[in-house]
């Protein structure tokens, strides 16, 4: 291991959480207490863990991703007894012979930006400051990996109950069914241990620096303020921009045709804007935020990162936590580069959720 | 113009602190605070209701408290006598880290004398992930006989979908401990094992306490003439019956902060507006829409983790922006609390109305299937808000709002029905019937 | 049908009208004079951009999958400027009738398939003048299917909308809306004239056509005629059929008659304004204005005329007055004429005039009431003209008299009160011992003299309508029926002579 690390520890634990809120804000607070005391706990009895950038890894190190795959719902309520991911990753060493030198995250977004810090800690590895998504798109191959030719299989999702499943898919997308397909009998979550590779292949087809930035994101969320305040904040850091305040009018459910092979049907939120042009924003959601239209325009749409602010707290506002009434500023945020070329559009663009709508930053001419 | 909420008759607010309690009198626009000669609980009750019979003597009165303050200081408090209380988690494994074993929240762990793990468990939509196991359930069984607790809470993974588990453990003790206290988390619902954990620990350790206050509120009423309804405020700032809080204590939890907002809210005559409330020294604000306090499931009143009962979240609000609006909420006007917060609890206590709140999952494969479980479950709301004193016919929904769950199979939604309605005595007009 | 062929595009409105959108619920409703060019069937969002301003859209397939899609299509037609947009009412909710009204989109929801509704109404748009005929022929068939004026005039009205159409007689509106006959300097009036069965007319039809309504004169007038038929046969059908007729009449007089008696409970205290009731028009009848009542009734009475002469004496009153009504009472008839203005008796001196050959000939007497607004007017109207033709009967047959210049005291004074007093103690031996004679024939003098109400007499004595009715039934026990023809009118001087000679004496002794 060669080069300069920083030090994740149990302070950072809090800020983690929120910045992992901004890059997925599908899931509420539910299990919040029990993930940052259990991570905290182990942060502070094994001792910070060091993040590494991936060029400062020897390129033949064997890394491992992890991520929380199914419901933050489910993971609430039946948290993880604690060895769940370290028993993912155990199966693949034994599978491959190997034996992990770092572990990554899947999707440094949601409580999966967590989790690799938790699993670090316990098999005293570091943790990459990179990930696979850039934020959580909601299956496990779309990722930049996946996109740099890099396999997820073998993987393996070790269920809270303590049953697993090991897969080994020609596919990315049939791994993603074959997975989904157990999830339940799981528990409704497992932990995932997928994408082993070497630090080398991950040079070129990870997504660097996410760790870093959810920190950053996470230190000003914390700091509770006023609304106008925090956007202003998060758009310096972030690149963020509001696109409109108002109310809640309409939780739509079923709103549109749906495959059911993508986890959570899709279901919209419209809000009346209730300053400036007083428009009416329909949020079109399926796990994360898929588009947002502005009096039937199209205005923001996958990859961009779309979360909502409820203004009235100057915090963020969780898709599954969402009443009418509610007063909410959208956000758009800029995706990673790669979701913009033409391959990662076709992945995770908009056309991806039956929306055949050209992409705004593409009608304004924008790469 | 004034929300009048009181219809025609006296209303008494009371709010119950350790050191002392404060009353008000409300009658329409009337508010006339209390000044007792002795400012304990009977002393300020028995002098509150004199004041509501001499000023408006045509009864029926009702007596809204305000326990919060009271179950607050009892959990907190060093000394507290309140009892020990034995956890029994229905999962299906145990914990393998410490941190994971406990309640995240140290004021709820404290009150955890011993913790036992039994295999078993469904998921969020009721599927059984374990069978229960029996041989475990008996020797937990036999060790709680064999020791000093008597106060059992129990908690299985996914019992507000399918309580079996639950039901089953909480017989097991029931018959091995015949003078058991048990509380089962089925029976306040929600989501999330921490949360309903914690609200079960504190039930068993709050039942008590509640129990001797609203016994105590109860003789005074008894010695003074006339009748009186005895209720107790919700953390979602509306009100239930006293006997509900005997059975479900946690539901008074954390009221005070809703109250607050809702009397502010009431003062000014106002149904949906943002009141500015100072808390030590720092300005924060609620918001009441349809004259209810709005609520959520966050950390409730410091106690370091959430529970299954709403309370009012108060937010940090930094003073007007610099053009000297408050900036945030064009729409809706905004209340800067002008009297002391024990005075806007009780107003809000007196002013109350009977609430329920319903938070449950469920899976859908069509619109139809849709709407018959939003029906089903705003019929189970309004029956509770009618068992919580509300007048049959009277249910109003302020809130109905259904979620897709993210990351879950598609048709995994998320129901929240908050119900208000007019109270069976005294309240003539229905609660929306607002200038 | 119209006489020039409008080439002009079809409008919104017009398009509403006939199926398949007259079937459509309407999520918002901009604006029906929008003209309609074409039809587009948009599957894709891309045949949305390219469409043309004043078409509509009716969407399908992709561009109505519902949730976004519905919003990006209205956006995209607001942009386009199409006319309105058709959507399967599957997915239209609430949120998109909400960014319709936003945006002033017409948007309209079907629960047909998509491009059979896009078809048919390519057809209709492609040839407006056949859209239109459609239009009409539907109207006509509408109107074809009406009974009864009031259907006819809902029908047009309907059909018009923005042009309103009422039946006038005289330059009373009978039926339809007032407003045809408001002075509107925007409004152009086209009138048609309805004859009666009698090739006579009977009416007119008007209506008001705005200046730059989306309807010609023409189309307006052409569908006027077109209720034509429907009119006269509504009108025969309850006019040709003497015997229905007569009974009709009876049986509506009957009810006006219970009203003016019986206003609704909820009605305030004090003079009761009573609604004329809709279905009067329907009968010709006028009885908002003034009225004045005519009695008709045999020299001498001898009980209920036969349908032949009730015929014979319709055919001689209404001569020239087709909407006089003539409805048989007892022995007598009644008709009256309603005007605007109280003095305004020429035409019934006119038609008093004329009758007084068939009135000799069938040894007749008329008494005419005073003027008195609204259906309790009527009815009050009627006792007068009773009573004045009691008193004309003095004149021999052909005798008339108005009560203008009789009066009820100045014929009253002419009575042997006295005497018919004596009377009473004879043939009312009952009525006279008991000890509530004089409330009992107070009060049936009372009831008599309102023409019947009991609420006015009720009034008049200061006592609850309930106890009218009590002493009522009393009387008629002891012997006091009031309520049968033969006697009514010898019963009504009777208690009127014993009420004037108990408050001359101060007594009943």
């Amino acid at each position: 291991m060669s080069g300069a690390a920083t030090w994740i520890s149990a302070a950072d634990v809090p800020a983690l959480y929120e910045g992992a809120k901004f890059y997925a804000p599908a899931v509420g607070d539910a299990g919040r207490s029990s993930l940052t005391s259990w991570l905290t706990g182990l942060l502070e009895r094994e001792g910070p863990v060091a993040l590494h950038r991936v060029e400062t890894m020897a390129p033949e190190t064997p890394c491992v991703s992890l991520c929380v795959l199914g419901s933050g719902s489910a993971l609430a309520d039946l948290p993880p007894a604690g060895d769940e991911f370290v028993a993912a990753i155990r199966q693949i060493e034994q599978l491959q012979g190997v034996r992990f030198g770092a572990v990554y995250p899947l999707a440094a977004a949601t409580v999966s930006a967590l989790v690799p810090v938790a699993a670090a800690a316990q098999l005293g590895v570091p943790l990459l400051d990179a990930d696979g998504m850039g934020r959580a798109f909601a299956l496990i191959h779309h990722t930049a990996m996946y996109l740099a030719g890099i396999s997820p299989t073998p993987l393996v999702a070790f269920g809270p109950t303590g049953d697993s499943v090991l897969v080994d898919a020609r596919t990315g997308a049939r791994a993603d069914r074959l997975l989904r397909a157990s999830l339940d009998t799981l528990g409704g979550w497992a932990a995932l241990a997928s994408y082993p590779t070497t630090a080398g292949a991950l040079r070129r087809g990870a997504l660097p620096g996410t760790i870093s930035r959810i920190a950053n994101v996470g230190r000003v969320l914390l700091q509770q303020t006023d609304p106008d305040l925090l956007i202003s904040r998060l758009a310096a850091i972030t690149g963020c921009r509001r696109l409109g305040r108002g109310r809640i009018s309409e939780l739509e459910q079923l709103s549109r045709p749906s495959d059911g092979s993508i986890p959570a049907h899709p279901s919209s939120v419209v809000i009346d804007e209730t300053d400036g042009q007083r428009r009416q924003l329909r949020i079109e959601l399926r796990s994360e935020i898929v588009a947002v239209f502005a009096n039937g325009e199209l205005i923001a749409g996958a990859p961009d990162l779309l979360c909502l602010v409820d203004a009235t707290r100057g915090t963020l506002a969780t898709l599954d936590n969402l009443e009418r009434g509610d007063l909410v500023d959208v956000l758009v945020t800029p995706g990673d580069a790669v979701w913009y070329s033409d391959e990662g559009m076709a992945m995770v663009g908009l056309s991806f959720h039956g929306i055949p709508l050209d992409h705004p930053r593409r009608l304004r001419g924008e790469p | 113009m004034l929300v009048s909420r009181t219809g025609e008759f006296a209303h008494v607010g009371v709010s119950l602190h350790p050191e002392r309690s404060y009353a008000v009198v409300v009658h329409g626009a009337a508010v006339l605070p209390v000044e007792p000669a002795r400012a304990d609980l009977d002393g300020t009750i028995a002098s509150a209701v004199r004041t509501a019979i001499g000023e408006f003597p045509d009864g029926p009165f009702a007596v809204t408290v305000d326990l919060a303050p009271m179950l607050l200081d009892a959990i907190t408090r060093a000394d507290s006598a309140l009892p020990r209380v034995a956890v029994i988690r229905v999962v299906p494994r145990p914990a393998t880290d410490p941190a994971l074993a406990r309640s995240p929240a140290a004021l709820v762990e404290r009150r955890v004398a011993r913790r036992f793990t039994v295999a078993g468990g469904h998921d969020l939509l009721g599927n059984e992930l374990c069978p229960l196991d029996h041989g475990r359930l008996d020797e937990v069984c036999a060790e709680l006989d064999a020791g000093s607790i008597r106060h059992v809470a129990i908690v299985a993974a996914g019992s507000q979908a399918r309580p079996g588990h639950e039901r089953g453990v909480a017989d097991a003790i029931q018959t091995a401990m015949p003078g058991a206290r048990i509380s089962a988390a089925s029976e306040y619902g929600g989501h999330g094992l921490v949360a309903r954990e914690a609200t079960v620990v504190l039930d068993c350790a709050l039942s008590g306490v509640a129990e001797q206050l609203v016994d105590r509120c109860e003789r005074v009423l008894s010695r003074l003439p006339g009748e009186f309804q005895l209720r107790v405020a919700r953390g979602d700032g509306g009100y239930t019956t006293a006997s509900r809080i005997r059975t479900m204590p946690v539901v008074a939890f954390g009221a005070t902060d809703a109250l607050e907002v809702c009397g502010a809210a009431y003062l000014e005559g106002l149904a949906d507006c943002r009141v500015l409330l100072s808390r030590d020294g720092a300005q924060v604000a609620g918001e009441v829409r349809h004259g209810l306090a709005q609520v959520s499931l966050a950390e409730s009143a410091g106690i370091g983790t959430e529970l299954v009962v709403p309370t009012a979240v108060l937010t940090p609000e930094r003073d007007v922006t610099p053009s000297g609006v408050p900036g945030r909420m064009p729409d809706v006007p905004v209340v800067r609390a002008r009297h002391a917060p024990e005075l806007l609890a009780c107003v809000g206590a007196a002013v109350s109305s009977p609430t329920s709140w319903l938070d449950e999952v469920a899976f859908i494969e069509s619109a139809d299937e849709l709407r018959s479980v939003r029906r089903d479950a705003e019929e189970r709301a309004t029956a509770f808000v009618t068992a919580n004193g509300a007048a049959p016919g009277t249910a109003f929904f302020a809130e109905v709002s259904t979620v897709a769950v993210p990351y879950s199979p598609a048709g995994t939604v998320r129901i929240r029905v908050r119900v208000a309605g007019t109270p069976d005595i005294g309240l003539t007009q229905p609660l929306l019937e607002t200038p | 049908m119209s006489q020039r062929p409008s080439t002009l595009p079809i409008t919104l409105g017009g398009l509403v009208r006939i199926q398949p959108l007259a079937r459509a619920s309407r999520l918002h409703f901009a604006d029906p004079l929008r003209q309609v060019e074409q039809v587009v069937l948009a599957q894709t969002f891309e045949r949305l951009r390219r469409c043309a301003p004043h078409v509509l859209v009716v969407l399908h397939d992709t561009a109505a999958a519902g949730g976004w899609s519905l919003a990006a299509a209205l956006h995209l037609a607001w942009e386009r400027n199409v006319s309105a947009v058709v959507v399967s009412g599957a997915v239209a909710g609430s949120a998109g009738a909400a960014l319709a009204e936003r945006l002033n989109m017409t948007l309209l929801a079907i629960d047909s398939d998509p491009v059979d509704v896009a078809l048919q109404l390519a057809g209709q748009v492609s040839a407006p003048a056949a859209a239109r005929a459609l239009g009409q022929a539907l109207c006509a068939e509408r109107l074809a299917e009406q009974t009864h004026v009031r259907g006819v005039l809902g029908v047009l009205n309907s059909e018009l909308q923005n042009a309103p159409v009422a039946l006038v007689i005289g330059e009373t509106a009978v039926a339809g809306r007032v407003a045809a006959l408001q002075d509107k300097t925007n409004a152009r009036r086209v009138e048609v004239e309805v004859q009666g069965p009698d090739e006579q007319p009977w009416a007119r039809l008007v209506a008001a056509v705005p200046v730059n309504g989306p309807m010609a004169v023409e189309q307006v007038e052409s569908l006027l005629r077109l209720a034509r038929p429907s009119l006269q046969a509504a009108w025969a059908q309850t006019r040709l059929d003497s015997t229905v007729h007569s009974a009709h009449e009876q049986a509506a007089f009957g009810l006006l008659r219970r009203l003016a008696a019986e206003p609704p409970p909820d009605a305030p205290a004090g003079p009761v304004e009573i609604e004329t009731p809709p279905w009067s028009s329907e009968l010709g009848w006028q009885i908002d204005g003034v009225n004045r009542a005519v009695w008709l009734t045999p020299l001498r009475p001898s009980g209920a005329p036969s349908e032949e002469v009730t015929h014979l004496v319709r055919a001689a009153w209404q001569r020239g007055r087709t909407h006089w009504p003539l409805v048989v009472d007892g022995d007598s008839w009644i008709s009256w004429h309603s005007s605007e203005d109280a003095d305004d008796v020429g035409p019934l001196r006119r038609a008093v005039t004329a009758f007084r050959d068939s009135a000799a000939a069938h040894r007749l007497v008329i008494g005419v009431g005073q003027a008195h607004p609204g259906v309790a007017g009527l009815m009050r109207s009627v006792a007068e003209a009773r009573l004045a033709a009691y008193v004309a009967r003095k004149q021999g047959p052909a005798g008339v008299q108005w009560f203008d210049q009789v009066g009820a005291s100045a014929a009253l004074a002419w009575l042997p009160t006295t005497e018919i007093a004596q009377v009473a103690d004879l043939c009312l031996a009952e009525l006279m011992d008991a000890r509530d004679r004089m409330a009992l024939v107070q009060t049936v003098l009372a009831v008599l003299d309102c023409g019947g109400s009991l609420s006015q007499a009720s009034q008049r004595l200061g006592v609850h309508r309930n106890t009218v009715l009590a002493r009522l039934t009393r009387a008629r026990q002891l012997g006091l029926a009031y309520d049968e023809p033969e006697q009514r009118l010898a019963l009504h001087v009777l208690c009127y002579a014993l009420a004037s000679l108990w408050t001359q004496s101060g007594t009943d002794e």
